[in-house]
């Protein structure tokens, strides 16, 4: 796509492709918003536990949080050594990136498994489905992510990136960091404000 | 994988059904979309048949409850997502590029995935079918009617998943079109020249693309309800089914502008050129669309006036709605504008405009008196209801979408609909719809509810469901008409390729054209541009009578055919017949799909030994 | 592409990113420390923290799309694009939550009156395992020879296959029930004259868990479990004294339409 379409006149001057990434960004701005929008909905609406405070532990969510934004970090270098054609630099940073990503993902696993021990299951209460499907959809994402980053790693390995294909890697980019701020609200929503919700409290909560 | 796909060569066959496999020229899958659209058409049509053959009598068993059911949803969700929607984006694909002044799309590949996806979504959903687990809650599935004990089959299943498969179709498909307007105009080409059609195109493509995440998050949470145990819409343990009514009409109403806004930019081509003159007002059209698809999104709760939310809310739904009734007749009268003092031509797609705008304006009419919501607690769940949604998306949408088959059929063929023809269809339609949907209005406000599979014959409804009964047949007649017309066409005579003296620039190259459009990009003068040169020509003695001269197609770089996209497709539409089936096959489509995603990135630029 | 070098070509340095990154950091930790209770202020905020966790992460959020994403530097076009997609996202989304919990809507009525208080999986786990299935509880006193009755369903229109069954009073009933629709779950209740719409009302309450039966309700004299399609259940009991009793399906719903009389002489 990218070989045949970039020199192409456009009317704006605008890249077709980062056009794209934008419009989908915007668009992915109403999925999550939705999904938090359910969660939101039904925040204190649970009839049995666990409840937030029971099981969420903020302590470790920041640290994984912290490794995100790190792992941001890491991608905006690799954009930086595409541009200045330092072959080995991008690859050592993109590989970071997907390895910060990973560790993320680790701690989310982690996460889930103890939740699960604890007993919040997706059928069990309103906060377990609610939770489960945001950050679920939240870390498919990640995923996904990280599958793009191996592979313009192993692209950027094989000495095909560069200056002049430095827009693939900004599009990852695009998308890295656009994962990062989703997670950047869930963190504050689910975490730092929901995290100490104990069970069915009067509206307005305070 | 990457080395092994990345020697595939691309197809180099433009011809047979490998070809149409692999297309990516833009006209050439604005067939397809056309096609299948109208095969869905003629299957909902059947399903409309059967609906309307049950209730021509009273207490009538010809089929039981279950079946009446499966009859409605299907024929509703075939309609809007499988019929309006993609016949509008048929017409998206085939005139945008040649509207704007371009040779394709900005993304021709996705815009090939776009249709796969569709189309394997349409048939996933028409599977139900066959293992007779038909989808039968209704084209809105309000919970907690889907939810597992109410409806234990896969029905719904199949429902929501061909649903996602087919909205990520329409996500792509509009995505592609926002980015193709915005960058692919061709010089000179401002936005404030752009033919209306353009305009509609670009608002439908960005409420596509805003509006269908939220439902893809209903339906997830619907699939997960069914599926993996949650309760996001049961009440018992503490879920809201209300919730779904809000996802399902946040994306709703959108949806709705997203099938009329197209016909409405078709219309605003037709009428000026068969009234030869420019459009009345071409800002206030366009900001007035700019204006309902912003107000679109302010609007869905007037669906759910009756749930209880409360006075305030109802209060404030009835006021956005009654407003966004503004910019509507701010286009009417524009409309009525354009022909005013015009020479008008009595043209079979002139004919289907002026139907839609009349029509459209009943429907908008008995729109706005649901709107006030102490109305609609009357009409909520009525035959009036049914009477006004098809007042504006048959009357509204499909008269518009005629208007559109009639008035670009010489430019898609090369050939002309045979004008009597046309005008029998026409009529019948015109005839056939009113007598099928204006009795539903009363039926409604004689309290028949919508949805039930009989009555008694002393509620008093028989005569008019009659009526309405025998108005199906005669439009199954105008669609019999319409299905020779276009047969008859193979022996027609070739047109020129302006046939409308129309304005738009589409009209000033050959029919059919040529696989890269324009030979050289226009240079765009005006809004009417194809006008103005014609009048220059005129002047200066010299008329226009030839399209713009055919060129030797390998001079211009025009994308290849690839396999990929029909690859991912197929491995989309597999992962969600897995989860219907056996959740292995989802995996096998998870790799299938990944692979064709390798294949697509890897692909080299051009065919072997074409356009070097 | 021309017109892409020349913003690139204002990116922030490296210095810059790694301030970048220090200063995302530091918030992240602010906010940590605003709501850690070994700190303390968590309580002394209390309701005020909330906003200025929100506005801490707009921050966040900015920076990253500013100059990560680099919309501070790039065209006007992609910012535009991004942000309606978000504005649009938190109105919709702002205007679904204040639907839910604004106005006279008052849906955590519900969760407050039958949450149960969570006290560790384990404690549930057992709390699970005391409650005992509800039984139908049928007498063995037989008076007379046994009855045996079968009913059945017309297809899907949720109507029962007979209108009126017959027992002696005090003899061994025993009713086979076959749900031969293709879609429909079904049950037969055996109720108190005149009250199916309330048990089936009460049962919709009760759930598919408990057979669409409220547990313990005494105008129920017997019933079938919930049979799915195609299967058949049987109810034996004791017919009681003699009167008329009605017959239901208490799937919700199902009641206005699926019942007969139940006559015991």
């Amino acid at each position: 796509m990218a070989h045949a379409v970039e020199h192409e006149y456009t009317t704006t001057g605008l890249n077709h492709r980062k056009m794209l990434m934008w419009v989908f960004l915007g668009s992915d701005c109403l999925f999550f918003g939705s999904l938090i929008a359910t969660y939101m909905v039904y925040r204190g609406q649970s009839l049995v536990g666990p409840y937030p405070i029971d099981i969420i532990d903020v302590p470790l969510t920041t640290v994984s949080t912290f490794v995100l934004l790190m792992s941001s970090f890491a991608m905006v270098q690799a954009l930086s050594a595409t541009q200045a054609d330092n072959k080995k630099g991008l690859v050592t940073w993109l590989l970071i990136t997907a390895g910060l990503g990973a560790i993320f993902i680790g701690f989310q696993i982690y996460e889930f498994n103890s939740f699960k021990n604890e007993g919040l299951t997706l059928g069990g209460n309103l906060f377990g489905a609610t939770f489960f499907t945001l950050t679920g959809f939240h870390g498919a994402h990640v995923t996904l992510g990280i599958i793009w980053l191996l592979a313009m790693a192993y692209i950027g390995g094989k000495g095909r990136l560069g200056p002049n294909t430095v827009l693939d890697v900004e599009l990852l980019g695009l998308y890295w960091h656009f994962v990062d701020i989703v997670w950047i609200v869930i963190f504050t929503l689910l975490y730092l404000i929901g995290g100490f919700d104990a069970g069915p409290v009067p509206i307005p909560s305070p | 994988m990457a080395a092994i796909t990345g020697v595939i060569p691309r197809p180099t066959s433009y011809a047979g059904i490998w070809g149409w496999m692999t297309t990516v020229d833009h006209k050439r899958i604005a067939v397809l979309y056309g096609v299948t659209a109208f095969i869905f058409m003629l299957i909902a049509g059947v399903e409309a048949g059967v609906i309307r053959l049950q209730l021509a009598s009273a207490d009538s068993d010809l089929i039981g409850p279950g079946r009446f059911n499966q009859m409605f949803t299907m024929h509703a969700t075939t309609m809007v997502f499988m019929v309006i929607m993609p016949l509008g984006v048929s017409f998206f694909n085939f005139v945008i590029p040649l509207a704007i002044g371009a040779r394709d799309v900005a993304f021709p590949r996705l815009n090939a995935l776009s249709f796969w996806l569709f189309l394997f979504g349409g048939i996933l959903m028409h599977v139900s079918f066959l293992v007779d687990q038909v989808p039968d809650a209704g084209w809105f599935s309000y919970a907690n009617l889907t939810e597992k004990p109410f409806s234990m089959n896969r029905g719904l299943d199949y429902w929501a998943i061909s649903l996602l498969v087919m909205g990520s179709a329409s996500v792509a498909g509009g995505l592609n079109f926002v980015v193709t307007i915005i960058n692919l105009r061709a010089p000179g080409m401002s936005m404030m020249r752009m033919p209306v059609f353009v305009w509609m195109t670009l608002i439908t493509s960005i409420l596509l693309v805003l509006a269908f995440p939220v439902i893809t998050v209903g339906l997830i949470e619907l699939v997960m309800d069914r599926n993996f145990g949650t309760h996001f819409f049961i009440p018992s343990e503490g879920g809201d089914p209300v919730l779904w009514q809000h996802l399902f009409w946040v994306f709703g109403h959108p949806e709705v502008y997203i099938l009329i806004l197209p016909p409405m930019g078709i219309v605003s081509e037709v009428l000026p050129t068969f009234s030869r003159k420019p459009l009345f007002g071409y800002p206030f059209v366009i900001f007035s669309g700019i204006v309902i698809g912003i107000m679109g999104w302010a609007v869905w709760s007037h669906h759910m006036f009756t749930v209880g939310l409360g006075p305030v809310a109802n209060s404030v739904f009835t006021i956005t709605t009654m407003l966004i009734a503004v910019p509507t007749g701010v286009k009417i009268f524009n409309w009525i504008g354009t022909l005013w003092r015009g020479s008008i031509e009595f043209t079979t797609s002139m004919m289907f405009a002026l139907g839609f705008v009349a029509l459209f304006i009943v429907g908008g009419l008995s729109g706005v008196s649901h709107a006030v919501s102490p109305s609609d607690f009357q009409q909520q769940d009525t035959y009036y209801i049914v009477a006004h949604i098809h007042y504006v998306l048959f009357g509204g949408s499909i008269f518009g979408i005629f208007a559109g088959i009639y008035y670009w059929w010489p430019k898609i063929t090369g050939k002309m609909l045979n004008e009597t023809l046309g005008r029998l269809n026409f009529w019948l339609m015109f005839i056939g719809m009113n007598l099928t949907f204006f009795p539903m209005h009363y039926l409604g406000l004689n309290g028949m509810p919508r949805r039930i599979y009989t009555y008694s014959a002393e509620f008093g409804w028989e005569h008019l469901n009659q009526l309405a009964s025998v108005g199906y047949v005669v439009l199954f007649v105008s669609f019999l008409i319409f299905i020779l017309n276009v047969l008859q066409t193979r022996n027609s005579r070739k047109v020129s390729h302006d046939p409308w003296d129309a304005p738009g620039i589409e009209w000033s190259i050959a029919s059919p054209p040529p696989p890269y459009n324009f030979a050289e990009l226009p240079e765009v003068e005006g809004r009417d541009h194809y006008w103005i040169l014609k009048d220059r020509a005129e002047a200066a003695g010299t008329p226009i009578t030839e399209p713009e001269a055919l060129v030797d197609e390998s001079t211009i770089h025009m994308p290849s055919p690839s396999y990929w996209p029909i690859l991912i497709a197929a491995g989309v539409a597999l992962i969600g017949g897995g989860l219907l089936s056996h959740y292995a096959l989802s995996f096998v489509g998870g790799a299938i799909a990944m692979m064709g995603a390798v294949g697509w990135s890897n692909e080299p630029p051009a065919a072997p030994s074409e356009h070097h | 592409m021309a017109h892409e070098t020349e913003h690139t070509s204002n990116h922030p340095t490296f210095n810059q990113y790694v301030f970048i990154a220090i200063v995302l950091f530091a918030i992240t930790i602010v906010e940590f420390g605003l709501i850690w209770d070994r700190i303390g202020i968590a309580d002394d905020l209390g309701v005020t923290k909330i906003p200025i966790l929100i506005g801490l992460s707009a921050i966040k959020f900015a920076i990253v799309i500013m100059y990560y994403m680099h919309l501070k530097f790039d065209d006007r076009f992609f910012g535009t694009v991004f942000i309606a997609g978000l504005v649009l996202a938190f109105v919709v989304g702002g205007a679904l939550i204040t639907l839910f919990i604004g106005f006279e809507a008052k849906p955590r009525e519900y969760a407050l009156a039958h949450a149960v208080p969570y006290e560790g999986h384990e404690a549930a786990e057992e709390h699970a395992a005391e409650v005992v299935e509800p039984g139908t509880g049928a007498e063995t006193t037989v008076a007379s020879g046994p009855v045996e009755l079968a009913v059945g369903v017309v297809g899907e229109t949720l109507a029962f296959d007979t209108a009126n069954i017959t027992a002696k009073s005090g003899s061994e009933v025993t009713i086979t029930f076959k749900n031969s629709s293709a879609n429909n779950q079904h049950n037969l209740v055996i109720v108190q004259d005149g009250t199916k719409d309330e048990v089936a009302t009460d049962g919709t309450t009760a759930g598919p868990d408990n057979d669409w039966v409220a547990p313990g309700d005494a105008r129920v004299v017997a019933n079938t479990p919930l049979l799915a399609s195609g299967a058949s259940g049987e109810v034996i009991f004791t017919a009681p004294a003699p009167g008329t009793y009605q017959f239901v399906c208490t799937f919700p719903g199902h009641n206005f339409t699926m019942f007969g009389d139940f006559i015991v002489n």
